[in-house]
């Protein structure tokens, strides 16, 4: 069984193996180049007056690339579940196939689980030659990157688990709706949706986050609830993936969320020609913004913060002896995060196998 | 519905035994409460209109659909996942399904591959005698060629049990005689039991020895040829005398002078006010498809309260 | 080596056709003792039938004595039925295309030759029995 799945999986081993020579190819001659470039010029421009230039130029070379490759990192396990794993079983059914198939001497079992290996091992190579092509690549830029959590979903390890996930998905889809079009359009979304509801509510807990709590000190460096200054001098440290940075009154009472004041950390968002009540009922601090002149009144105009009045707000603002509570998750665990998240993908794999075996056997 | 079975001496195993089997779905009942014992080292006939069940039946004789109720066994035993019951059953499916894009000798190999009582001789034997290019992808075969290439599968993996869901429907004259050569020699040749479904009765009536008669999701009849041609008579009377006694009519048709019976009886035909003839298989199968119809409109408009 | 045909549309079953085929051809003289009949697969696969139809015609023709199987081997003529009247068929024969000639010389068409001949034939068989 294994011989035959790997005879109908052949055309696609080869156009795998063509597009990753492309790749490899492509990846090569602009990857020497970029670690030549890095090595010289970038990584010891901390001497030099213009390292801050010199380090923006860099990271801005060669973008599209960039962008091809964390794209590609992050869609390349998605068209491999469609592609490959959908059309799997699917494809048996809308040929009619399945009726020759079923009726050799093999159990349906043996079948599926010839089938499932054949791409599985296909998919898992695939994915950890490009992500290992990819993260070499991309490694003068991710060491200029503040946090190797931001490139997480496309590095090293978790893309393995990500390619396998998604043909066994492909595959349960394909066997439960026997069209393969279908199934290919179901395993894309839903494998989409199964990455983002794993990304954003489990995998920050694979441990208990960190804590970290510092003296909220207007003035803030960004407006848009970024990661204030403060966490660079000896809290979760620049590589830090942050979890939530939450506002706290000086009792301990949660005024904000994000970074700011309010849910959305709308302090940094003011109404024009209103005094700021602000700090959740903890007081009144004056507004940075100018009432516009009389004859504007009324009107949308947004004339922008006046100095003397910002500080005033700031000065006020910090006579409260607001907190920041940061969680977060240090970037040392990056790597225990790496095989946590591997190891819920093959998890999740081997349930849906199971599931499909189940299936297939019932009909 | 009464199913009834007529033999033709003893028969010591069956190769597909049913018990009031039924197949539902959402909409339509496929297989309506059907009961057969088909006897062993057979070619057996089913036929049937369109859309009478016969698919059905063949797919759950082979294992790929199970039923919604009563039973089935196939050379004894209930069909399973098991492979040591898939290598005794074969299963040509219609519109005979193979890989596209693989070619002749792709599927050759794989037979051997999965099947354990593989000839691979005479699996070569009969690609060279079909004359077909081992290199030739299945996807851009004749539909003869493709059915031959089905039938070498099915044959070559040695089976006790041969399943073909309207083999033929689709070919042409010459390639329709040709499929039946090679089946009838593995028939001569191997001790293999066939089932093959047909809505021709002219290929039935040439291969088939049993005959299942199967309409409107249920089983007519069902007998030894021979013996449903000996007992079935078409009797010619008078248009106002009454059927003979111990008769089953089938099928009656009048005119104003002239009554036209297709009867099934055990004995002679005693009643000497009517001409007795003989009738031939087509006719038969005609009368039976005929009652079956007539039964079910009967029943549905039962149901419906009139 | 005969070579079998059946004529679905006779009315006749066919393994009576293969037998009365069988007949005939030992008649002729076609067939003689010791000639080999084709197998059951041989016949089967140029005719596409059942072979228990083969089957049952063989079994009827070592019933009357005519072949006999052995086992293995095949199954074989066992007796000539061509006999004195043979000798009589070349010169029969002849007459029988020289009428031929004449019934279509004097205008008669197939279906009358053939009522003609049915006619002929059917009140000689009676007359011969009784």
């Amino acid at each position: 069984m294994i011989w035959f799945s790997w005879r109908q999986f052949r055309t696609q081993t080869i156009v795998a193996a063509g597009i990753l020579v492309v790749v490899a190819i492509v990846f090569g001659i602009t990857g020497l180049h970029l670690h030549h470039q890095y090595d010289t010029v970038v990584k010891h421009c901390a001497s030099h007056a213009d390292c801050g230039s010199v380090t923006s130029a860099f990271q801005s070379s060669d973008h599209l690339l960039q962008h091809f490759v964390q794209a590609g990192g992050i869609l390349l396990p998605a068209l491999l579940g469609a592609f490959w794993g959908a059309p799997l079983v699917a494809r048996e059914f809308e040929s009619g196939t399945f009726r020759l198939a079923w009726t050799q001497s093999v159990s349906r079992t043996t079948w599926l689980m010839g089938k499932f290996a054949v791409v599985a091992l296909a998919a898992v190579v695939t994915s950890a030659l490009f992500t290992a092509m990819a993260t070499w690549w991309a490694t003068p830029f991710d060491h200029l990157n503040n946090s190797p959590f931001s490139g997480f979903d496309a590095r090293d390890i978790v893309p393995i688990g990500y390619a396998l996930f998604a043909v066994t998905l492909g595959a349960a889809i394909g066997l439960l709706v026997r069209r393969t079009v279908a199934a290919m359009a179901l395993t894309f979304f839903s494998f989409a949706g199964v990455r983002i509801l794993l990304t954003d509510y489990v995998r920050p807990h694979f441990a208990t986050p960190l804590r970290y709590v510092t003296a909220f000190i207007a003035p803030f460096q960004s407006s848009s609830g970024g990661a204030p200054s403060a966490i660079t001098k000896g809290g979760p440290g620049a590589n830090a993936w942050i979890l939530t940075d939450t506002t706290l009154s000086r009792t301990g009472k949660v005024i904000g969320q994000n970074g700011g004041i309010g849910p959305n950390g709308e302090f940094n968002v003011d109404s024009i020609g209103h005094h700021r009540d602000v700090l959740g009922g903890l007081g009144i601090c004056p507004n940075r913004f100018p009432s516009p002149p009389a004859h504007l009144a009324g009107q949308r105009i947004n004339i922008g913060p006046n100095p003397a009045m910002m500080r005033a707000m700031e000065t006020c603002i910090n006579s409260f002896h607001l907190q920041s509570l940061f969680t977060y998750q240090p970037a040392s665990r990056f790597w225990t995060f790496q095989w946590y998240e591997l190891a819920s993908y093959v998890v999740l794999s081997a349930l849906l196998t199971s599931l499909s075996v189940w299936w297939v056997r019932r009909r | 519905m009464l199913s009834v079975l007529l033999g033709g001496g003893p028969k010591l195993t069956s190769v597909l035994t049913t018990e009031a089997l039924t197949k539902r779905y959402r909409r339509k009942t496929a297989l309506n409460d059907c009961t057969l014992a088909l006897p062993e080292g057979r070619v057996v006939g089913l036929v049937g209109p369109n859309g009478s069940g016969k698919t059905t039946l063949l797919n759950l004789a082979a294992g790929l659909l199970s039923p919604t109720s009563g039973s089935l066994k196939v050379l004894g035993e209930a069909p399973s996942d098991d492979p040591k019951h898939l290598e005794r059953v074969s299963f040509v499916a219609q519109d005979t399904p193979v890989y596209s894009a693989l070619t002749v000798e792709d599927h050759v190999s794989y037979g051997a591959h999965v099947n354990p009582r593989w000839d691979r001789d005479l699996a070569e034997r009969r690609i060279e005698d079909l004359g077909l290019d081992p290199r030739q992808r299945a996807g851009k075969l004749s539909g003869g060629q493709r059915s031959q290439l089905a039938l070498t599968l099915a044959i070559a993996k040695r089976p006790e049990f041969l399943i073909l869901d309207e083999p033929v429907a689709a070919l042409d004259p010459l390639a329709r005689r040709e499929f039946l050569q090679v089946l009838m020699e593995t028939v001569a040749d191997q001790h293999v039991s066939v089932v093959l479904s047909s809505h021709l009765v002219a290929d039935v009536e040439r291969v088939c020895d049993y005959i299942v008669i199967l309409v409107s999701s249920r089983v007519q009849i069902a007998g030894d040829v021979d013996d449903l041609l000996a007992t079935h008579h078409r009797l010619i009377g008078p248009r106002d005398a009454d059927a003979p006694t111990g008769q089953v009519v089938i099928e009656s048709s009048y005119t104003d002078r002239q009554s036209m019976l297709i009867v099934r009886s055990d004995g002679p035909v005693a009643d000497p006010g009517w001409l007795v003839e003989a009738i031939n298989l087509e006719d038969l199968v005609l009368a039976y498809m005929g009652q079956g119809r007539r039964l079910d409109r009967g029943v549905s408009a039962d149901s419906s309260g009139s | 080596m005969i070579e079998f045909y059946i004529d679905t549309h006779s009315g006749v079953p066919p393994y009576l056709q293969l037998s009365q085929q069988v007949r005939r051809a030992l008649k002729l003289g076609v067939l003689e003792q010791g000639d080999q009949l084709p197998t059951v697969k041989e016949v089967v696969a140029r005719l596409a039938i059942n072979p228990n139809t083969v089957s049952k015609a063989y079994r009827e023709l070592e019933h009357e004595g005519l072949v006999a199987a052995r086992v293995g081997v095949g199954t074989f003529v066992a007796k000539s039925l061509s006999d004195s009247s043979l000798a009589a068929h070349g010169p029969l024969r002849h007459d029988l295309e020289q009428w031929m000639l004449a019934a279509r010389r004097a205008g008669l068409d197939d279906e009358s030759i053939d009522a003609l001949i049915r006619e002929c034939f059917r009140s000689s068989s009676g007359a011969v029995l009784s």
